[in-house]
């Protein structure tokens, strides 16, 4: 099997711009997979990401990157372009770190995390029930591989192609063989993950009287979610353990979580 | 090169080395005794207690006087074409800059961490955690919390977690030359480096 790609990205890190132009194929052939730099460019308008950053400048960020990427693929016959946006922010308050990551230049989000942030108190319990805002649930997703409670499906969601160029195919996730691969880079072997991960619950009905978690504060750990928790006027820090799900709503948005999530209100 | 057993890593060629150190029984049930960091594990402590923080700029604490923590380059020019320096980390920051690819920004990083001790003697108490491997560690800059995750000792795998101030104070004296660790890969802003580490037998109360 042979897989190419050629692609472009600009990449806001540490106050620079970094743009960079690579190509490469990876050839796989009776178990050794090899790869190698290949000529040619492609041509591609990338997004002004320093202006991305600029308009962030006025919170308070601990690390804050940004890029747009265009890339084309070939493998097993079949050709795809795909264009990627991703944002990731470490917000800081005290000793509090919320972690923002976002597949879009949706910079509200990230100004209402911050402001949600800064009015953080002490550490609290967690409350009896609570529901995780989207971009917390989906990052809550490709842990509950094998773990979702009963009452959900965990779903690969159909749609695109996968890193072999095959289609990526609505599937269970249940402990069943996966179907597709993902390929995050040519140099590196593609490996067989549930894509495009969504939660479905027979319950859509979501209490919004009720706490909402509303950014991480650290990366997700199994079934254990640090969150920043907005319960009125009150904020606060709190660990929370993922044992029930009684309701997933229906509006979702992707994140850049594992091989991506659609991210929904859940309601613990 | 890394070798991964169960893993735990090295960065070395011998695999007998890892193979050895993982088979080291497990004899104590607690890992609130004082710890005896050996084979050049305290490296590893120092790396993130110091290294990093003078990578971040982080507030002095005050470290025992006979402890000194360099930054010792083994290349003449580093990943920006200059010519390479070292740096007392106790006092400074690396001066090195380093990258993991072409694709990355240079930042400012370590390069070969030495620990040394002048006069630091200390008794080795019968109830004790011997370290030999650690799987990994972390320092974060907001809360100013050291954190190693301990592979192989005497007490099994476990997680020491203190505050650089916290790490100073309980460090309590050390023994002998510098012995090289069997290597750091070290993470940082997602470029992993190698690190070289060195430290002599080191105890913390």
């Amino acid at each position: 099997m042979i897989y190419r790609k050629r692609g472009r990205v600009a990449r806001w890190e540490h106050g620079r711009v970094i743009v960079v132009s690579e190509a490469g194929d990876a050839i796989e052939e009776r178990g050794i997979f090899e790869v190698r730099p290949i000529a040619g460019e492609l041509e591609a308008r990338l997004d002004d990401v320093a202006a991305v950053a600029k308009a962030l400048r006025n919170v308070k960020a601990e690390r804050l990157l940004i890029s747009h990427g265009v890339a084309e693929h070939e493998c097993n016959g079949v050709s795809w372009r795909e264009e990627t946006r991703r944002l990731h922010i470490a917000l800081t308050h005290k000793h509090l770190r919320a972690l923002v990551d976002r597949a879009d230049f949706d910079l509200d989000e990230i100004a209402r995390t911050a402001r949600v942030l800064a009015r953080a108190g002490a550490e609290r319990d967690a409350p009896p029930r609570l529901r995780l805002a989207p971009n917390v649930a989906a990052a809550l997703l490709p842990h509950l591989a094998g773990v979702a409670p009963p009452n959900v499906r965990l779903m690969q969601s159909a749609g695109g192609l996968d890193g072999n160029g095959a289609d990526i195919q609505e599937f269970c996730v249940d402990g069943a063989s996966l179907p597709n691969v993902f390929r995050p880079s040519y140099r590196i072997r593609p490996v067989r993950m549930p894509l495009n991960l969504r939660l479905e619950c027979d319950v859509d009905v979501i209490d919004r009287d009720i706490p909402e978690a509303v950014a991480l504060l650290a990366p997700v750990a199994g079934l254990m979610l640090r969150v920043l928790v907005a319960d009125r006027q009150r904020v606060y820090p709190s660990t929370i353990r993922v044992t029930r799900i009684d309701a997933v709503g229906h509006e979702r948005t992707w994140y850049p979580y594992a091989a991506g999530a659609f991210g929904s209100e859940i309601m613990l | 090169m890394t070798i991964t057993i169960g893993g735990v890593s090295i960065v070395s060629r011998d695999g007998a080395v890892l193979r050895r150190a993982l088979e080291i029984p497990k004899s104590v049930d607690r890992t609130d005794l004082p710890i005896v960091w050996r084979d050049g594990s305290a490296a590893v402590l120092l790396h993130e207690a110091v290294g990093h923080a003078a990578e971040h700029d982080a507030a002095p604490v005050k470290w025992p006087s006979w402890l000194s923590v360099d930054d010792i380059p083994r290349f003449a020019f580093d990943d920006v074409g200059n010519a390479a320096k070292g740096a007392d980390l106790m006092t400074e920051p690396p001066r090195c800059m380093r990258r993991e690819s072409f694709r990355d920004v240079p930042l400012r990083r370590m390069t070969n961490v030495v620990v040394r001790q002048t006069g630091a003697p200390f008794a080795l108490p019968a109830k004790r955690i011997d370290v030999h491997l650690v799987a990994g560690g972390a320092y974060d800059p907001l809360t100013d919390v050291v954190t190693i995750h301990v592979a192989v000792s005497s007490a099994g795998a476990f997680t020491f977690r203190r505050t650089r101030a916290e790490v100073a104070k309980s460090l309590a004296g050390a023994k002998g030359v510098a012995i090289a660790y069997p290597g750091v890969i070290c993470s940082r802003e997602g470029q992993e480096l190698a690190v070289g580490s060195a430290a002599p037998v080191m105890i913390t109360e």
